[in-house]
């Protein structure tokens, strides 16, 4: 996989992303979040910072979400 | 349908397991942040999910809390591990063994739901059972696992 030209990529992108719209609107919410994640840049450090943001906002919406519902009903 | 579900999990869980970047290599260390963030934003829109059937009615709250008790776990784990590897590979490399526990943890409780039953549901927002949407998670974390082992023998 490492070594697949950047055509490859493309293309294989452009499938994933075909099927993933066959979904729905969520799927492709999430695969743009992803190829966010996907286009790294080349400072080693900025992209592990950046992603560990993402991840970390990520759990804070979860973890919100989780306990309001707990509120909601009650648990 | 169940064909293109099927493509969809393969072909998300190989491009993350594939990143690339613009500029040389990518390393085994942002490898394993990525698939981390990802296997994050997975679980968020797992938990909302479910959340969202369960308030439609679809489910009852008897159904959703263990589920939803584990989404959290996901989220709380990530948290434990992004704190370790925030502080760089080095202080990783000594917490070696509460990492890979606290993926385990994830991969584990994620099967034994699984295994469970009763989560054949659709998920409104992704378009898949939960069980499917759960078998991701655990999938990404297995390859978080590979991925740290991978960057631990750099």
């Amino acid at each position: 996989m490492a070594n697949l030209s950047a055509q490859a990529i493309a293309l294989l992108v452009e499938e994933l992303l075909a099927a993933i719209s066959a979904v729905g609107p969520l799927g492709v919410e999430l695969y743009l979040k992803l190829q966010s994640l996907l286009h790294l840049g080349p400072d080693e450090q900025a992209n592990v910072v950046a992603a560990i943001k993402a991840g970390l906002a990520a759990d804070a919406e979860t973890i919100a979400a989780v306990e309001a519902w707990k509120q909601q009903v009650g648990l | 349908m169940r064909k293109k579900i099927i493509l969809i999990l393969v072909l998300l869980a190989t491009t993350v397991a594939c990143i690339h970047k613009q500029s040389g290599p990518v390393s085994a260390w942002e490898r394993v942040n990525v698939n981390m963030a990802a296997l994050a934003q997975i679980n968020d829109e797992v938990a909302t999910g479910i959340i969202a059937v369960q308030q439609a009615g679809t489910i009852s709250v008897q159904q959703a809390a263990p589920i939803l008790g584990y989404q959290e776990t996901v989220a709380k784990d990530h948290i434990a591990i992004e704190s370790i590897l925030s502080a760089g590979s080095t202080e990783a490399g000594s917490k070696a063994v509460q990492i890979r526990g606290l993926l385990n943890e994830i991969k584990n409780q994620g099967t034994v739901l699984i295994q469970s039953g009763g989560l054949g549901v659709k998920n409104p927002k992704s378009q898949q059972s939960f069980t499917q949407d759960l078998q991701g998670i655990v999938n990404l974390a297995q390859i978080v696992l590979a991925d740290y082992q991978l960057a631990e023998g750099k």
